[in-house]
């Protein structure tokens, strides 16, 4: 796991048991393992009782190192020993590894899925929704007496900071089913997905 | 001889115009239209023949269709001529050339040489044609059944060989027809084709060592003519649930309610 200079720096103050007594030291891990998982931006995390005779700019500094680490950490998928080797080479002792190595456990999961959810993707489809209509005239043709499907998939825009918007296509009933079908086509997609779990 | 002939005899001029009665009220017809029938010829054959009976030898009939309120009596139109060929051909040429323009569009070309070649009027020529456009739109657009279509026809007084050939026209060219005015419609972009493809992401930026399996679909629309294809994405479970969806939406068709409408509405 690397880690950069500055990082290191605040994981060492970390470890100093004349900065942070073990009490301090398992609050703020707590709580930088919450502000990651939170799902709002919090000013006052830092506002714990028991952060009041630190050094703001110092506590500051070690946040951010313990949550780079920690994102580090799960993004590497990192195990216990190379968690305990980094820590250790930091001087962290027994007892401050374990407890930042029982919160990663706890936490691990969620941050996993919230990493996952990071990143560019085309559009991804949500839900879909149909009307069928019967056609039977318009004001250039009469007696066209046709049955018709209108979709719209409903797409979110993982760019765009998560904006959904509507597609809409017609469609006639040969074209959801018979012939160069949609749902036909989606059922392949489907067969050859149970196919690869199985594998 | 008709009060219409003895007028037209007295005329010195190289046309003239005969109103037909407008066929409204009559509950066969589902067309509502009021004929005019342009009768031309060359200005040599006015000078020696004032009669059309006996007219000289190339003349052509030329049909303008126009909704206007006009009433006026029937004109019985005998043509007992020896140019009844000609009529055909020259109906079958102007049919010819409204087809073709209903389907690329219009050529103002096209008047200008058929007037030549039957020394009359460029805008005559166009008149008959777009005459002859219009029938063949509203004919196509109603749908008519043939002996509608006959019993409109039959008012411009004409043979039974050029009203065959009319009959022969809307009924070729009908299925046509109405594709062509169907593009006029609203429409939104249709279905054309889907291609799918199964990933497995196995690593991002933000986080290495995933297993996350996803479904990427390419959807093409076409909306008159213009294609587009859009490229998109869902996972397993949401494939699932869009093939339970669009089969809710199929077995919707086979219900009794939707039967009863199709069956019914005709």
């Amino acid at each position: 796991m690397e880690l950069s200079e500055s990082v290191q720096k605040g994981l060492q103050s970390l470890a100093d048991p004349m900065l942070f007594d073990l009490k301090t030291f398992s609050v703020l891990i707590e709580v930088a393992f919450q502000s990651l998982v939170s799902a709002h931006a919090d000013s006052s995390v830092l506002d714990q009782p028991e952060f009041k005779r630190i050094d703001q700019m110092l506590l500051k500094h070690c946040h951010n190192a313990a949550t780079t680490c920690i994102l580090e950490g799960v993004k590497q998928n990192a195990d216990k020993s190379t968690i305990s080797s980094c820590l250790e080479d930091l001087r962290f002792d027994a007892e401050r590894t374990d407890v930042f190595y029982s919160i990663y456990q706890k936490y691990r999961s969620d941050l996993e899925t919230l990493l996952s959810s990071i990143g560019r993707c085309p559009p991804h489809i949500n839900d879909v929704s149909w009307r069928l209509e019967y056609r039977i005239k318009n004001g250039h043709v009469h007696k066209v007496n046709e049955p018709s499907y209108l979709i719209s998939l409903n797409v979110e825009n993982a760019n765009n900071g998560g904006s959904s918007e509507d597609l809409h296509f017609s469609c006639t009933m040969e074209q959801l089913q018979v012939h160069n079908d949609l749902v036909g086509k989606m059922k392949d997609a489907a067969k050859s997905l149970e196919k690869a779990t199985q594998l | 001889m008709s009060p219409f002939l003895t007028a037209f005899k007295n005329s010195p001029q190289s046309e003239i115009i005969f109103y037909v009665a407008r066929k409204t009220g009559q509950q066969s017809l589902p067309v509502d239209i009021s004929i005019t029938l342009c009768l031309f010829w060359p200005t040599e054959g006015a000078a020696r023949n004032r009669s059309f009976i006996h007219s000289c030898t190339n003349y052509l009939f030329a049909l303008v269709l126009e909704k206007t309120p006009l009433e006026a009596s029937r004109c019985q139109v005998h043509p007992q001529h020896q140019h009844k060929r000609l009529f055909k051909t020259v109906v079958s040429e102007f049919g010819r050339i409204a087809v073709e323009f209903l389907r690329r569009g219009t050529n103002p070309k096209i008047y200008e040489g058929a007037a030549r070649k039957l020394s009359a009027d460029a805008e005559t020529v166009q008149h008959g044609v777009e005459g002859l456009m219009y029938l063949l739109t509203e004919s196509s657009k109603l749908m008519i059944s043939e002996v509608d279509f006959q019993d409109s026809v039959l008012v411009l007084g004409f043979t039974d060989e050029l009203n065959q050939l009319l009959l022969q026209l809307y009924l070729e060219h009908r299925k046509e027809v109405r594709h062509i005015l169907s593009e006029l419609t609203p429409s939104l972009p249709h279905y054309h084709n889907l291609e799918w493809r199964l990933d497995v992401q196995v690593a991002s930026r933000a986080l290495r060592q995933q297993v996350k399996p996803t479904v990427s679909m390419k959807l093409h629309l076409e909306d008159r003519g213009e294609k587009s294809a859009k490229v998109l994405q869902t996972d397993p479970a949401t494939l699932i649930h869009l093939i339970q969806e669009l089969e809710k939406a199929l077995a919707e068709l086979k219900t009794t309610h939707c039967r009863r409408i199709l069956r019914n509405i005709k």
